[in-house]
């Protein structure tokens, strides 16, 4: 066995240049099946941590996804609001420990403004049940205090006692801007890899300011007895946590079938999951053309393995004269095609991996995809012995007709 | 010593090519097979070393029945008990001149054991008139002459029994081939090595104890 890979690894550095080439297309393809499977998964992840710990979320009528999409990730617009007597209704239930009210429709410079109170702090978990951090400064208060998003903070600059206008609608238009008040910037929030990161957080009284005549507006916004007093008609959407997870569904139905109003309730994780799959024949398309790629690319090597037999029927003529056995000679072309190709794979994984954590930081701001704490998977492991394997069986061809061409030749090299 | 009776062989679907009734070589004997290309000569040398297998009464190289053999056990005998020179590119050519005279020490202990103190690959191939530099230079940086000379080097490693050579001087001039030939047998006759060489030129042969033309052979 020494012999064979001493052997097969010196006319691999014979051949160095066809080698390095095959080499370095194997492992472009391997990597470009490693990074998309790491940059899927990291998206999946991040999608999935998005929320965790609220129970139900309850908004309007609507579907499940819809619900899920405005109220988590700020996609969309609800049509209708939820009041906010049948959400005090609801939060009497005896099963429910907390809940938050959202109130969306208004931005900052094309970031949403979420308006909620400050309990939402306490309560709203992402990820694997952590809690949000400010890097610096506090929770709102009452009126027109905001917390940002890591994102907003570092694009828009702010810091903590900035003053920012608000907008009223998501679009960014100069008549649209609410501005008779300004908002001081109180907390900066530490990144979490969900869409808060490029939300702006307020108090329901201040969203209220903001709708309100300006002199009114301007008259109680110190008055923290008269801002105390307001309370929003209705609100976008609320997030509930339940004191057992297993009344979710009761209260779900109750929620549905909620006499007064026509209300959704949907239970976060089942819905992300669902929404999840709806993404997930993309994952498989994304696998299936990188998958391709990779035999693509280990049939290259094939061919070239191929088209060099009939220049090395003299070496492999030389070989048996002197004592390589015909297990031998399969070995080394097996050896040295197993060389190319595992070598490649590893690079190409080792290089996917090194890349992607080297640009991280550039991609998640990018993308909003956090790449952080990456480690090598098992999906690269199944590419580096899939390859490996592709390639043993594959090198049965010029191994095979390597053997049987010695055969016909007999001693000598013809 | 080789003993052969009454050997037939055909390739698959051809017609019969050899045909030897009774053909014997003591140990240490040199002999000369006179033929043109395609007549049969390097299918005689390839049934002689085991690369293909013939139909024959008897058929023993040095006491073993070849007929016997599997494929491999003739693999492992061809190392043993053999040295090969081809008639051109004989090396590896992406191994140094004593990597290239090692490769049969690889693959047989029993040569291994065999070299003797004085004779390691590199004092071999110094013999020879190599430099010191080119020993471990690539085998494809030498000159036709010095590849053919490493190559009479790692037939004779180990003192395998029997030396096969096939037009082994047809890529040399007139100087190198009679030098070549007279190390060669020189070689041979210290080591008691019997010597079977196919070429198509006389002018080598009467330096050979035994002459046989091809034709002998021919079914």
């Amino acid at each position: 066995m020494r012999h064979w890979i001493y052997l097969a690894w010196a006319s691999l550095q014979h051949r160095r240049s066809s080698t390095l080439i095959v080499l370095v297309m194997v492992a472009l393809c391997s990597g470009i099946l490693a990074s998309a499977e790491r940059v899927f998964s990291a998206a999946k992840s991040s999608f999935y941590s998005s929320v965790s710990g609220t129970d139900l979320i309850v908004g309007a009528r609507t579907n499940d996804i819809n619900l899920l999409l405005y109220s988590v990730f700020h996609i969309g617009n609800a049509r209708n609001n939820v009041s906010w007597q049948s959400l005090n209704n609801i939060a009497a239930h005896k099963a429910v420990k907390w809940w938050v009210p959202i109130s969306l429709g208004d931005s900052y410079r094309n970031h949403r403004v979420i308006g909620t109170q400050a309990a939402f702090f306490e309560h709203f978990r992402y990820g694997n049940q952590s809690a949000l951090q400010f890097t610096q400064g506090r929770a709102f208060n009452l009126g027109a205090q905001v917390v940002v998003g890591a994102e907003v903070a570092a694009k828009q600059t702010l810091s903590i006692g900035d003053e920012i206008v608000l907008t009223h609608g998501t679009a960014d238009v100069d008549s649209a801007r609410h501005k008779q008040l300004t908002f001081e910037v109180v907390g900066l929030l530490a990144p979490t890899g969900t869409p808060l990161d490029r939300s702006v957080l307020t108090d329901l009284t201040g969203l209220d300011l903001v709708h309100m005549p300006a002199e009114t507006a301007v008259d109680i916004a110190d008055n923290a007895e008269a801002l105390a007093k307001l309370t929003p008609a209705s609100v976008t959407a609320a997030m509930i946590g339940l004191n057992s997870r297993l009344d979710a569904f009761a209260l779900q139905r109750t929620i549905n079938d909620f006499p007064e109003e026509a209300l959704t309730a949907v239970l976060p994780t089942a819905t992300l999951a669902s929404l999840w799959n709806l993404l997930g024949s993309v994952e498989t398309a994304i696998q299936f053309l990188g998958g391709c790629l990779v035999v693509v690319s280990v049939l290259a090597v094939l061919a070239v393995f191929i088209s060099s037999l009939r220049e090395r029927r003299r070496e492999f003529a030389v070989l048996r004269a002197n004592g390589l056995s015909r297990v031998g000679l399969i070995m080394i072309v097996q050896l040295e095609m197993l060389l190319i190709n595992t070598a490649a794979a590893c690079l190409g994984v080792f290089s996917s991996f090194a890349l992607l954590t080297l640009f991280a930081e550039p991609l998640s701001s990018l993308t909003g995809i956090r790449l952080q704490q990456m480690q090598l998977s098992v999906f690269d492991l199944q590419l580096v012995v899939g390859v490996s394997i592709l390639s043993i069986l594959v090198a049965l061809v010029p191994a095979i007709s390597a053997y049987r061409g010695h055969l016909n030749q007999g001693l000598t090299p013809q | 010593m080789i003993k052969i009776q009454n050997l037939r062989f055909a390739y698959p679907n051809q017609p019969p090519l050899l045909a030897i009734d009774h053909w014997q070589i003591a140990q240490g004997d040199s002999v000369f097979l006179q033929g043109a290309s395609g007549s049969g000569k390097s299918t005689l040398l390839s049934l002689i070393t085991g690369v293909l297998q013939p139909e024959a009464e008897v058929f023993n190289i040095l006491d073993t029945d070849f007929l016997a053999c599997s494929a491999t056990e003739r693999d492992q005998f061809r190392v043993d008990h053999f040295g090969v020179i081809f008639q051109t590119f004989n090396l590896l050519p992406y191994l140094s001149a004593v990597e290239n005279v090692k490769v049969p020490l690889r693959f047989s202990k029993r040569r291994q054991t065999r070299v003797q103190a004085d004779e390691s690959p590199e004092s071999l191939l110094l013999s020879l008139g190599l430099s010191e530099q080119q020993l471990h230079a690539k085998a494809s940086t030498l000159s036709i002459g010095q590849q053919q000379r490493v190559a009479a080097a790692r037939a004779m490693i180990g003192s395998p029994e029997i030396l096969i050579a096939d037009e082994p001087t047809s890529a040399l001039d007139e100087d190198n081939r009679q030098r070549f030939i007279e190390h060669i047998l020189s070689e041979a006759a210290r080591r008691n090595t019997t010597v079977i060489m196919v070429s198509h030129d006389l002018r080598i042969a009467e330096q050979f104890a035994r002459k046989h033309l091809i034709e002998e052979f021919r079914a």
